[in-house]
C-alpha cells in the first residue's frame, strides 16, 4: 500500500437508472484524510456510496481500493473496508448479541474488546432489539461495528445523524482517532457540516451526479469570502455567487477579498455557508464566481 | 468429538447461512415478499376451488378435496418464495461479507436448498396439522371420519411407485431450479408474474399428465405419483422430466453466477 495516496481512486465512474445518473465521477478519496462529501437530496451521494461498497452495480468506469480492482480481490478488499450505511445491513429485529456472533463470524479482524468499550461509553443497552433503539442510537451502534471491523478504509453515510450534540463529539472525536493511522482513508457524507468544518481534510460538492467541487476545505473556505450587507453595488452583484435577501439585508459569497466598507461584513465562509449559496438555482443574481 | 462438531456447526458455509437469515428483509423488500407469498397462496387455492366448486356440489366434498388439492399448489408456491427470500434483488447485502464471489454462489445456492428442505419439514407439518384440523370438523358435521394420506378407498392403501416417486423427486428439482431463477430476476413485475403464473403452470402439466394417465375418466384431483405408471409410454415421461429439471437447475445455476459475478468496475 505504500506509495498509493488514494485509498480510493475512481475513475469516470457511472451509474445510469434511467431519470438518474452519476455521470462520469472521478475521484481521489485520499489516505490518512477525511473527505467529506456534501450534497443536496437526491444529488447522488448515496448512490455514490452504495456503488463504492458494492451494493450497486456500475455501467461504466473503474475504482481501486488501495490501489486494487475489485473483481479476484474481493476477500481482501471486503476485509478492508467497513461502512455505515444510511440503512442498517441487518435484520433489525435482532440484539446486539446476536449481531456481534455474526460480525465476529464473518469478519476476521473484529475487534470484541473495542466493541465491548464503545457499547459501554455510548451506553447502549445489550439486551434491547436494535429496532427499540434510537435512531441515534441505532446510528452510534452502526458506526460501532464499523469501527470494531478494525478496515483501512470507513464509509460513513450520515453517521452522526439523530445523533444528540454530546455524543456526536464524541462519535467525531473517534474519528479523527481513527485516521491517526495515516493508512487509514475515510469518506464522511453528512448533512452536519459543522462536522466537516471540525474534521474535514478535503470537501467534496455533488448536485444532480455530478461532482461540482472537489477541493481542500482550508483552500476552499479561503477562496471565498461571505459578505453580508444593507445594500448591494453593482460590483459586489458582478462578483456576488448565491444571494440571499431577506429583511436584514443581503448576504453571499465572492471570490472578491476586496470588498469592505461601512455596513459590510466579510469573513471567511463556513462549508455550509458555502454549500448553501453554491447549490441550488442561483442563476437570478450576479456570477458564478468560477465555482464550477 | 467436540472438534468436529466444532468444526461442523463453526465454519464458513454455517457462519453465511446464519448471516442469509440475518439479512435485512426489511421494509419494501419484506412487505414485497409477504405481499407475493399471499398472492401466490390465494391464486392457487383459489383456482382449485373454483374448478372443484364445478364438479360436485356437496360442500363436505368440497372442503375435502379443496383442502387436499390445494395444499400441493401452496405447498409449491411457498417453497418458490421462501427460495426467494435471501437471493433477491442483487446485489444483497450478503455482498458486503469478505467472501468471494465464487464461494458466494455455492454458499447462496445451498444455503436456499437447506431452507427448502427446512420449508418443506415445516410445511408438511402443516399439512398433517391442516389435514387434522379438517378431519375433525368434517366428522363433527358428517360423523364421518376422513383423513386420507394416501389414495384409493380406506380399505386399501395405494402407495406410490418408484417411477412416481422418481418423477416426483425430478419435478420437485424442477420447481426448485425454477424459484431459484426466478428470484434472480431483476425485473419486479416479471418475477411476481413469473411466481404467481408457475403454480397454474406446474398444476396445469400435473393434470395433464394424470388425465394420460387416468385414460377416459376425467380427474381433477390426485397425487401423480400413484398414477404414474399408468401412463403410456411413462419411461418417456421420466427420461423427459428428468432432463427438463436438471436443464432448470443448470439454468438456475447460471443466473445466479451471472447475478453475483462482479463487473469489472
Amino acid at each position: 500500500m505504500e506509495g498509493i495516496e488514494n485509498g480510493i481512486e475512481i475513475e469516470n465512474l457511472t451509474v445510469d437508472f434511467g431519470n438518474f445518473k452519476l455521470d462520469c465521477i472521478s475521484l481521489g478519496i485520499k489516505k490518512g484524510c477525511i473527505t467529506g462529501l456534501v450534497g443536496r437530496n437526491g444529488a447522488g451521494k448515496s448512490t455514490l456510496i452504495k456503488t463504492i461498497m458494492r451494493q450497486q452495480s456500475a455501467n461504466a468506469g473503474s475504482i481501486l481500493y488501495n490501489g486494487k480492482k475489485f473483481l479476484n480481490n474481493e476477500v481482501e478488499i471486503l476485509n478492508s473496508i467497513a461502512c455505515v450505511f444510511d440503512t442498517p445491513h441487518f435484520n433489525i429485529n435482532f440484539k446486539p448479541k446476536r449481531i456481534l456472533k455474526l460480525y465476529t463470524n464473518m469478519y476476521e479482524k473484529f475487534d470484541t474488546q473495542l466493541y465491548a468499550e464503545l457499547m459501554q461509553k455510548f451506553n447502549l443497552p445489550e439486551k434491547l432489539r436494535f429496532s427499540k433503539y434510537s435512531y441515534g442510537m441505532q446510528r452510534k451502534y452502526c458506526l460501532i461495528l464499523a469501527l470494531c471491523q478494525k478496515a483501512d478504509i470507513l464509509i460513513l453515510d450520515e453517521p452522526t445523524s439523530g445523533v444528540d450534540p454530546v455524543d456526536r463529539n464524541e462519535v467525531v472525536g473517534l474519528i479523527q482517532e481513527y485516521l491517526m493511522n495515516e493508512e487509514h482513508t475515510v469518506l464522511f457524507s453528512t448533512h452536519i457540516t459543522e462536522d466537516l468544518d471540525r474534521i474535514a481534510d478535503y470537501i467534496v460538492m455533488m448536485e444532480n451526479g455530478k461532482i461540482t467541487m472537489d477541493m481542500e476545505k482550508d483552500v476552499l473556505t479561503d477562496r471565498y469570502r461571505l459578505v453580508q450587507c444593507g445594500e448591494m453595488t453593482d460590483d459586489m452583484r458582478a462578483s456576488a455567487i448565491g444571494i440571499k435577501h431577506n429583511a436584514f439585508g443581503y448576504t453571499f459569497l465572492t471570490m472578491d477579498k476586496t470588498i469592505s466598507g461601512e455596513g459590510i461584513q466579510v469573513k471567511v465562509p463556513t462549508v455550509e455557508e458555502i454549500f448553501i449559496h453554491t447549490q441550488g438555482d442561483n442563476s437570478l443574481y450576479g456570477g458564478n464566481g468560477g465555482v464550477r | 468429538m467436540n472438534n468436529i462438531k466444532n468444526k461442523f456447526f463453526n465454519n464458513s458455509f454455517t457462519a453465511y447461512l446464519r448471516a442469509l437469515g440475518a439479512s435485512p428483509i426489511g421494509s419494501k423488500r419484506e412487505t414485497s415478499f409477504m405481499v407475493e407469498m399471499f398472492v401466490n397462496i390465494f391464486a392457487v387455492t383459489a383456482l382449485f376451488f373454483i374448478v372443484e366448486s364445478f364438479e360436485t356440489f356437496i360442500l363436505a366434498d368440497n372442503i375435502v378435496i379443496f383442502g387436499m388439492s390445494a395444499l400441493p399448489g401452496t405447498l409449491l408456491g411457498a417453497i418458490w418464495l421462501i427460495l426467494g427470500v435471501t437471493t433477491r434483488a442483487k446485489p444483497s447485502p450478503l455482498g458486503l461479507l469478505p467472501i468471494s464471489w465464487k464461494r458466494r454462489v455455492v454458499y447462496d445456492y445451498l444455503g436456499n436448498l437447506v431452507f427448502t428442505v427446512f420449508a418443506v419439514v415445516v410445511f408438511a407439518v402443516a399439512v398433517l396439522v391442516w389435514m387434522t384440523v379438517l378431519s375433525v370438523v368434517l366428522l363433527a358435521a358428517t360423523g364421518e371420519w376422513i383423513f386420507e394420506i394416501s389414495e384409493g378407498p380406506a380399505d386399501i392403501v395405494v402407495t406410490a411407485s418408484a417411477e412416481g416417486q422418481l418423477f416426483s423427486l425430478f419435478a420437485g428439482l424442477f420447481i426448485y431450479g425454477a424459484g431459484a431463477t426466478i428470484t434472480n430476476l431483476q425485473d419486479k413485475k416479471l418475477r411476481i408474474g413469473l411466481t404467481v403464473a408457475l403454480p397454474f403452470v406446474v398444476e396445469l402439466l400435473g393434470l395433464l399428465i394424470l388425465n394420460c394417465a387416468n385414460g377416459s375418466d376425467f380427474a381433477m384431483s390426485g397425487h401423480i405419483a400413484y398414477h404414474f405408471n399408468d401412463l403410456p409410454l411413462s419411461w418417456l415421461w421420466l427420461t423427459a422430466t428428468a432432463i427438463v429439471a436438471a436443464g432448470m437447475v443448470a439454468l438456475s445455476v447460471f443466473v445466479c453466477i451471472k447475478a453475483e459475478k462482479p463487473n469489472e468496475v
